[in-house]
């Protein structure tokens, strides 16, 4: 079908609609004809765009549901995506505008998902890295994978957007337990946080109880056989240990999953910058730390190795996770380095490209649907053509067009100026 | 009344008199000049007979002795002209006779060369008549009368103009009395005879006037231009609409047009070498039918970072509607490499550069080429940039001043 007859076949779905309002009419109902700010303030989810989808289970979309917006319910939403970067800060803004939470089905989301549900969780872990152009739609896909581990009861390990661990890093502690280490202390709590309202019902529900004792000073312990709640909420309540939880809860869950007591996701976005100098984060030397004497980045490695059995790690390499100087190839060999490679392989390559000339007619329909284009030309053929060859099909490069306040890709050779990193405690 | 006004201006016209002394509208019958001379030679002129003799009003009188002193200026300027050049031939070696003032302007070249930028402050030598401004003959004869019915008026030959305009008018609007059959409906009919031409600016018309009007009066001038344009009846009246009109700077032939080449595939393509701007070179493939894809430097049209420079990429085939019609393939180099710090150097030259490209090969595979000329793509831009100068901090602009 093409993008013209998928057009009017939508204009001829609106024009029912309103033959069946003006039927209505007749029989004296009060009606609107149009849409109002009342209605774009609570969208109805029977909305007739056939851009959407009726599905809100990530289980069940399929190729039926290729190239159309699934909506997340607004409960899990907050629950896996608002407090700690589950989405891109730009994609989170416009939700709140659009007062719904619709992401595309896209192709590399439903071949991930095939994959996951192929993984056999007796054997090693399988690693599945995405990759793609910068703002093609990485982090969306991994996050959409969050909700599909939630619903299929996955205990979820997000790392969202590592870099902002060095970038934006409130403060670093010398490690009291591993000698020339630093560990984290604002940043660490954030994760726990999350970590528990992401998981808790799930954690509570299978009953996961500590292998063994965790002496976190003299006086404080966690001991073996206690809740693994416990030790969320030892690093919650004491930044200076949270870190080191983190370390904890990671190997703790590795052992249950190789135990099969659950299954464990680890979604990981931009984790590339682990294996690469960062001169953002500051000793007490004031020189730049390197990410190997890093507590917070050790436990990530250890994560991702093939150690242990009843998980899937999905994470994502991306340009943007790196200084300027180290952007030549959006390729994982290059992005990895070979340290990074060496860790990862072998792994399964997922490449997310930019959007298909379909997606991109789907998306501009969905916000002219929203009102948020309002120049009168956006909805002509000559309007979406010039929005389509603008951003080269590339989401977000479409979605900062669409949007009348974004920078319109004037920051686009620069990622790290952009929104997305700056808010981190918001 | 209205036949009598009429007479009254006709009868002038009968006599011969000139309105339009050097204005270049009316012929010329007899100027006042040549009638001064005439008097100076001592030869009495038959149509001044008529007037009363001896009756010389002060402004008269005041004029003759100005254009008498003038007169006698160009004549020693004149006479001095003549003496250089043939001076100047006989040191060039060359015969006095067939000196042209080509001969004069290469002699002068090699005699006097100069490195001045601008041509008009470079030395000359001209005829006097071509290097002094003309004098404005008198407007009225030897009893103060003046020559022209719209004298009075302040501005008479503008107005003696609309005059002629509105007569016109009226007389094609006999041949086509109501309205609706008077006017060219049609944009594109209207068009027809008036493209790649521009009515004549509000200069160039004082200049043909020899007087100084308004802006008002210039638009005046051009409404009442126009309503005759779109007369159904304008044929009549081309020629005097055409004399108002200048052909536009830059025409497009098809002979400047690069060839088409016909691909293996029975596709049709055009190669455009060279597009230039400022320091940036690009070569441009357009190939009809396509699929509208880009290949810019092996990339697609992500290779430019900014949005401006995507615009300006796609600007020809929007304005021509073949976005997503045509393949565009292209190379481009030069301006500045872009750097981390300098992220876009260079890097809208080359859109440009491209551009034009892209509207060149548009306009030889058929394109709108009127369209394009308007949009002005199809215009190359010479600018360059301008060099630093010493003292200063760029090539303007000025170190902070500091106190000490």
């Amino acid at each position: 079908m093409s993008v013209t007859m998928l057009r009017n076949f939508h204009l001829r779905l609106v024009k029912t609609s309103l033959d069946k309002v003006s039927y209505d009419a007749k029989k004296s109902l009060p009606t609107r004809l149009y849409c109002s700010a009342t209605s774009l303030a609570s969208p109805s989810h029977e909305s007739t765009g056939f851009f959407r989808t009726s599905e809100t289970n990530p289980v069940n979309l399929n190729e039926k549901h290729l190239g159309r917006f699934y909506s997340i319910d607004n409960e899990i939403y907050q629950k896996l995506y608002v407090q700690h970067h589950g989405f891109p800060l730009e994609y989170r803004e416009q939700c709140k505008v659009f007062r719904e939470q619709l992401v595309l089905v896209r192709k590399p989301y439903l071949d991930l998902k095939r994959c996951v549900d192929a993984v056999d969780l007796k054997k090693p872990v399988v690693r599945f890295v995405l990759h793609g152009v910068f703002g093609s739609g990485k982090s969306m896909t991994l996050g959409s994978m969050a909700h599909y581990g939630y619903t299929k009861d996955f205990i979820l390990i997000h790392l969202p957007w590592i870099p902002l661990w060095t970038r934006y890093c409130k403060e670093i502690v010398p490690s009291i337990t591993r000698e020339g280490f630093f560990d984290h202390t604002i940043n660490a709590v954030a994760w726990l946080t999350n970590f528990k309202n992401q998981n808790i019902e799930l954690i509570q529900k299978l009953n996961l109880l500590t292998s063994k004792d965790y002496q976190w000073s003299k006086r404080e312990v966690t001991g073996q056989g206690s809740e693994l709640l416990a030790i969320v909420e030892h690093g919650i309540s004491r930044p200076a240990h949270a870190t080191e939880c983190m370390y904890a809860v990671f190997k703790e869950l590795k052992t249950h999953s190789s135990e099969e007591k659950c299954k464990t996701m680890v979604l990981a976005d931009g984790v590339n910058e682990l294996f690469y100098p960062c001169k953002w984060i500051k000793g007490p030397d004031r020189k730049p730390v390197p990410p190997t004497q890093l507590t917070a980045y050790e436990a990530m490695k250890d994560l991702f190795k093939t150690d242990w059995t009843g998980g899937v790690v999905i994470v994502t390499v991306d340009k943007a996770a790196l200084h300027p100087d180290f952007r030549e190839s959006d390729l994982p060999r290059y992005l990895l380095k070979k340290e990074g490679w060496e860790l990862f392989d072998p792994f399964v390559p997922i490449e997310v490209n930019n959007y298909t000339a379909q997606e991109v007619q789907t998306t501009i329909d969905y916000y002219l649907e929203r009102k948020w284009l309002q120049h009168p030309a956006s909805s002509t053929e000559e309007g979406r053509l010039e929005l389509e060859y603008l951003s080269t099909r590339n989401p977000r490069t479409l979605m900062e067009l669409c949007n009348s306040s974004g920078s319109s890709g004037t920051f686009l050779h620069l990622p790290f100026l952009s929104f997305r990193f700056t808010g981190f405690f918001r | 009344m209205r036949e009598e006004t009429r007479g009254w201006w006709r009868r002038g016209d009968a006599r011969g008199w000139s309105y339009y002394d050097q204005g270049g509208i009316a012929p010329k019958t007899s100027t006042l000049e040549n009638r001064v001379r005439r008097k100076d030679s001592g030869v009495e002129d038959e149509n001044d007979s008529g007037e009363a003799k001896g009756t010389i009003s002060k402004a008269m009188h005041a004029y003759l002795k100005r254009a008498k002193e003038h007169q006698a200026f160009i004549d020693t300027q004149e006479k001095e002209f003549v003496f250089g050049r043939r001076h100047l031939a006989n040191m060039m070696g060359r015969d006095v006779e067939g000196f042209t003032q080509k001969d004069i302007d290469e002699a002068i070249r090699y005699l006097f060369p100069s490195g001045l930028y601008e041509p008009r402050a470079r030395p000359m030598m001209r005829p006097p008549q071509e290097v002094y401004p003309k004098q404005k003959a008198a407007q009225f004869d030897m009893s103060g009368r003046p020559h022209h019915p719209f004298f009075y008026t302040a501005k008479p030959n503008y107005y003696y103009l609309l005059h002629e305009m509105v007569t016109k008018l009226n007389s094609l609007n006999k041949l086509a009395p109501s309205r609706s059959t008077s006017i060219i409906e049609e944009e594109e009919d209207r068009d027809s005879a008036l493209s790649g031409s521009v009515w004549i600016t509000k200069d160039e018309l004082e200049s043909r006037l020899l007087e100084k009007i308004t802006d008002q009066m210039y638009s005046e001038w051009i409404a009442c231009l126009e309503r005759i344009a779109v007369h159904s009846k304008r044929d009549k009246e081309l020629e005097f609409i055409q004399a108002y009109r200048k052909p536009l700077a830059v025409q497009t032939k098809a002979s400047e047009l690069p060839p088409i080449t016909l691909e293996p595939d029975g596709r049709k393509s055009v190669h455009v070498s060279l597009c230039m701007k400022k320091s940036a070179r690009a070569d441009v493939l357009v190939t009809v039918p396509g699929t509208g894809e880009f290949k810019i430097n092996g990339k697609g049209l992500d290779f430019f970072t900014l949005m401006a420079s995507r615009e300006a990429v796609i600007a020809p085939l929007q304005l021509s509607k073949w976005l997503g019609k045509v393949d565009v393939e292209a190379n481009c180099e030069g301006a500045t490499l872009a750097q981390p710090h300098v992220p876009f150097a260079g890097e809208t030259s080359r859109a440009i550069a491209i551009r034009w490209g892209i509207s060149t090969a548009l306009a030889a595979l058929g394109a709108d080429v009127e369209k394009l000329r308007l949009a002005g793509y199809l215009v190359k831009d010479h600018r360059m940039r301008e060099r630093k100068k010493p003292g200063k901090e760029s090539a303007r602009r000025t170190w902070t001043w500091k106190k000490r």
